[in-house]
């Protein structure tokens, strides 16, 4: 599951206790933002970009899954590009035996990681897609609006659209994350031995 | 039922989806009837019924299977209808009298179960296909969706009342492909023997 790295901020993680809180203080933070976003959607409508950095370094610097960094072994389950020549070079002079074989423990998902992956990425998949008919619904809702046949005293075109954005916005922050936050969630704890 | 493959081996509304490249031409005339539908949703003048949009989206997710067991791949989990769960008689068992839902009249008339009937659970290899087959679909959907939204926020500035007057019609046209995907991508990857076994 977990790349040569099993501690995040200092903290060891191979506790799934330890796991299981850094997730929920990670999606704290990240509906901090959400919620920000929404509330200075009009006032302030870039804020929503930070929402987007700050979930972006959440996925790959700590909970990992898409690059090198982070708890989690990338998933795709291919090699890392090949360092410069140069750290070839220092290597060989270092330490000649590691020539050429990289650290296949540090990115190769053996058969019940990429279980694991694949099940993570169906749950989510029921997650994230289940947004979508929200997104339909509203903006036809939106519509209806715009186009008179429904008239509520509260119920605007803007109201709709800063709702289809909400939602938009939320449905982002968990398609960026929530494979590797589930995957963080189950896994059973770690035993170094 | 064939076991080990999540694709049934049958026809598809007149056409046969036994070889790959069957099941190649009916994903690739799906999404291009989706495109089409898309595009005079987009083009057509005047305003948009919103009950056509609505019908139409949940029909067409429905067309390949997956999520509904009438499509050519397999049912991921048991189709519930509407007052399955709280009754154990399906919506359209309901349609009978009184005396036929408490059961005393022997078997319910059935007109079309949504395929829960002959539902069975997935076997272990189904579910590594179908697990597998839902990580390629993320894979391309955080992929097509991010171009999307990179390409709306360029061009932002000119097109902010466009994509507002046609919204219904693109999100009904992302809500078919994200919920279509992973029953594509099964039956693009199947390999060629799933009638032979």
């Amino acid at each position: 599951m977990t790349a040569a790295s099993y501690r995040m901020f200092g903290i060891p993680m191979e506790q799934r206790r330890a796991r299981r809180r850094l997730v929920v203080a990670v999606y704290a933070v990240l509906l901090l933002f959400c919620v920000g976003s929404i509330v200075f959607a009009r006032t302030a409508p870039m804020v929503y970009n930070w929402t987007i950095y700050v979930t972006l370094a959440a996925a790959m610097l700590v909970f990992g899954g898409s690059g090198r960094y982070g708890l989690i072994k990338p998933f795709p389950n291919k090699p890392p590009r090949p360092e410069p020549a140069m750290v070839d070079v220092i290597r060989l002079q270092l330490a000649p035996m590691t020539a050429g074989t990289p650290d296949e423990s540090s990115w190769r998902n053996d058969e019940r990681e990429l279980s694991r992956r694949d099940r993570a990425h169906y749950r989510a998949y029921q997650v994230v897609a289940s947004a979508f008919p929200v997104v339909l619904l509203l903006a036809a809702l939106g519509l209806k609006v715009a186009q008179g046949s429904l008239q509520l005293a509260w119920l605007t075109t803007t109201t709709m659209l800063q709702s289809i954005f909400a939602v938009a916005l939320l449905e982002t922050v968990l398609a960026m994350t929530l494979p590797a936050a589930i995957i963080l969630w189950t896994e059973p704890d770690i035993d170094l031995g | 039922m064939q076991e080990g493959v999540v694709i049934k081996p049958v026809s598809f509304k007149g056409l046969q989806v036994k070889t790959r490249v069957q099941r190649r031409v009916l994903v690739v005339g799906y999404y291009s009837l989706l495109l089409v539908a898309g595009v005079v949703g987009v083009v057509r003048p005047g305003q948009r019924d919103v009950v056509t949009l609505i019908n139409f989206a949940f029909f067409s997710c429905l067309l390949l299977g997956g999520i509904y067991g009438r499509g050519p791949v397999k049912s991921y989990t048991k189709p519930i209808l509407p007052l399955e769960a709280s009754g154990g008689l399906s919506f359209w068992e309901k349609s009978g009298d009184d005396v036929q839902m408490l059961g005393l009249s022997g078997r319910a008339r059935r007109r079309d179960d949504g395929g829960s009937a002959d539902w069975e659970p997935l076997d272990e290899r189904e579910q590594m296909e179908r697990d597998h087959a839902h990580y390629e679909a993320y894979r391309i959907v955080r992929w097509t969706l991010g171009i999307v939204i990179g390409v709306y926020w360029v061009t932002l500035h000119w097109t902010n009342s466009w994509i507002a007057e046609k919204l219904p019609v693109l999100a009904m046209v992302v809500l078919v492909y994200v919920l279509s995907l992973p029953q594509a991508v099964v039956l693009w990857t199947e390999p060629e023997d799933v009638d032979a076994a």
